[in-house]
């Protein structure tokens, strides 16, 4: 689409305008929205808005400064100027050495003075400092910056504050060493490339591009610590899921044959990602335990049925043995539950739950609400479901209309909050962007205080009822389809589904192919060595058996590949290698 | 109908109805069918399932930090507008 930015532009102040043309200026969409700049006129409003300077800093417009500037918001020199002040602060800075509040706000309506910039700051705002590759992000704490008195200083920019890691070593001066959000979002890039390296995603070149260096730490096992007891079968999966030809390498270097440069690179690296891999397993396997079970029947009845199938022992143990599998043959998805079982182990954040929960409490006073009105209704019991849909339906919309109303109003939400309240803003069809919030009485405050305090109050707790605030606010497809990281839309997803499904031919249409494609070799090999051939590298294209990698994400795309994978392995193992 | 036809058969549902985009039916017919399954499937389905299901967990509640964030800064204005309306 014309127009159309990936990352939001900096600097500047735009405003949601669905009428903007691609001519308005600084014209740009962004997940399916028009924004343009603040003109000059909507610019003296706003200004007349807050004509009194005290409550102009306080309640007024931040990031306008392009105006003051007279140039556009695509400007770059302006640009510079527009960026936050926390990210042109050197990555270690201690607190006390902070400049005052005023200086760091340059996205304040600017003081029409503005110096002219130092050349040696320049250059830090031009490349910031570079960030230590070590740093987990994960391990950050968000800091909120409330300035002086902790007091909020004004509205229209994106939170402010910066992330501190507490457990590494202090400055020289005993301050913890800050990262400002610009810097904690490329630590995620960069951490999330790493993981996907880690995972051989398609940026990683697997053995081709392997570094024994990116394994330090890892106790690297040898071909002799694997060649015998269960390690044999968990690093003979490993080694095909990298190389299909795995077997016959791996059969050569038992035997002491020697192996071609290539294969002793594949070799190494299947041992190395072996050796990672088995120590993440380990520390998995001894992080799960029964609350995850119960966790993930809570999420979905069909699940509690089949754990109650096996009983939850049987249950919990089969799966870990499924996960030893998972973590040799898919380390990607093995990668992906590893994260979510420590992010669910990390609970919620003690500090955030308890400030969110007295707000809450305190906002249903107000508000009228009794909070026991969201315990009974949403008792989701399976003979109330659909009551409780119904009720769901006609509330939550209304209560994220209402953030969503709200949030704009303030100019506060974060885009990527604005997209998942995308479905309630439709059902409100456009939010009402006149509400005048300088003009509202300390009664039309309370209540939108108790429209906040309710929706949030939807999003802690049962996970009954965090499902159903996760379902209304991601009713919206798009949005649920690309964070599964699948198919676009509904069609893009069926049409995968079908090429999921496996032609699997009859038996005599098997063995046919099964008789052509035998290997030169064949009469020289063994019993093992043949059915190894038939039920791991043999592939005839006529299957059509999909590539793990390309197998859409999502549950019901992998177990679509689980049948299909026994259908075929079945009809294989029939077949005669005699 | 031996073990491959029972297996296929299940499949062919459960696959007709993911298609049609009914996936909590899916999830419905095949949790009641599921000890019809060999036991290796069985396992494997379950474990899927769950898998997926903690992976799940941990991105919504992702989603829903964000709409505490957002909820919080709003809030934290709100209360800052209310002093100054009293004052």
């Amino acid at each position: 689409m014309p127009g159309e930015v990936a990352t939001l532009p900096e600097g500047g102040d735009f405003i949601l305008d669905e009428s903007a043309s691609a001519s308005s200026a600084g014209y740009f969409e962004y997940a399916g929205h028009k924004f343009r700049s603040v003109n000059a006129e909507e610019y003296e409003t706003l200004n007349k808005i807050t004509a009194n300077t005290a409550l102009r800093k306080q309640f007024g417009p931040r990031r306008l400064s392009v105006l003051d500037q007279n140039s556009s918001a695509q400007d770059e020199k302006t640009k510079q100027k527009e960026n936050p002040s926390i990210n042109q602060q050197p990555v270690q800075e201690s607190p006390e050495q902070q400049p005052t509040p005023e200086k760091t706000e340059p996205d304040l309506v600017p003081e029409p003075n503005t110096e002219p910039k130092d050349p040696e700051n320049k250059h830090k705002e031009d490349k910031p400092p570079a960030i230590e590759k070590s740093v987990d992000p994960d391990k950050l704490r968000f800091i909120r910056d409330l300035g002086p008195g902790n007091r909020w200083k004004g509205f229209g920019t994106p939170r402010q504050g910066f992330y501190v890691d507490p457990d590494a070593p202090r400055n020289a001066d005993g301050s913890m060493k800050r990262y400002s959000i610009e810097e904690y979002n490329k630590l995620k890039e960069q951490k999330k490339a790493r993981v996907g390296e880690l995972a051989g995603t398609k940026e990683n070149k697997g053995y081709e591009s392997f570094d024994k260096r990116d394994y330090v730490g890892v106790k690297v096992k040898t071909l002799r610590d694997v060649a015998k007891g269960p390690d044999a079968e968990y690093f003979g999966e490993m080694f095909n899921a990298i190389d299909k030809q795995s077997a016959d390498i791996l059969a050569r270097a038992y035997q002491g044959d020697k192996l071609t440069e290539e294969e002793e690179k594949k070799l190494q690296y299947a041992l190395h990602e072996y050796s990672k891999f088995a120590e993440k397993y380990e520390k998995i396997e001894k992080e799960i335990k029964f609350t995850h079970l119960e966790l993930a029947g809570r999420r979905n009845p069909a699940i509690q049925r089949a754990i109650e199938l096996n009983g939850p022992a049987e249950t919990l143990k089969f799966w870990k043995q499924d996960l030893k599998h998972l973590a040799m043959t898919d380390r990607e998805t093995f990668t992906f539950l590893y994260d979510a079982v420590k992010h669910t182990n990390k609970g919620m954040d003690t500090r955030r739950y308890k400030k969110f929960n007295e707000n809450v409490l305190q906002v249903c006073k107000r508000a009228g609400i009794s909070p026991e009105e969201y315990d009974a209704v949403f008792q989701l019991k399976r003979g109330d479901k659909k009551q409780s849909e119904k009720w769901l339906k006609l509330h939550l919309s209304k209560d994220l209309t209402g953030f969503a109303k709200i949030a704009g109003s303030l100019g506060v939400t974060h885009f990527k909050a604005r997209s998942i309240m995308r479905e309630a803003q439709r059902l409100q069809n456009v939010v009402d962007r006149k509400f005048n919030l300088v003009g509202s009485a300390v009664r039309d405050i309370h209540k939108e205080m108790g429209i906040v305090g309710r929706v949030m109050a939807l999003s802690i707790g049962d996970p009954m009822k965090v499902a159903a605030l996760r379902k209304a606010a991601m009713r919206n497809e798009a949005v649920q389809l690309a964070r599964d990281g699948g198919p676009k839309n509904m069609s893009e997803m069926k049409s995968s589904y079908t090429n999921i499904e496996a032609n699997v031919p009859n038996d005599a249409a098997l063995k046919e192919m099964f008789e052509r494609d035998k290997p030169k070799e064949w009469a020289t090999w063994d019993q093992s060595r043949r059915e190894r051939w038939r039920d791991h590298e043999w592939d005839p294209s006529e299957l059509k058996q999909p590539d793990k990698e390309a197998v859409p994400k999502g549950l019901w795309a992998q177990i679509l590949y689980s049948f299909t994978k026994w259908l075929i392995g079945s009809r294989k193992k029939k077949l005669s290698v005699a | 109908m031996d073990e491959f036809d029972q297996v296929q058969s299940i499949y062919q549902t459960y696959s007709d109805l993911v298609k049609e985009g009914k996936e909590d039916q899916a999830g419905e017919y095949l949790s009641g069918h599921l000890k019809e399954l060999p036991q290796e499937l069985q396992k494997k389905i379950v474990s899927q399932m769950l898998t997926q299901s903690i992976i799940d967990d941990a991105a919504e509640s992702e989603i829903l930090n964000e709409i505490q964030e957002a909820g919080l800064e709003a809030y934290e204005k709100l209360e800052e507008i209310e002093k100054t309306r009293q004052e």
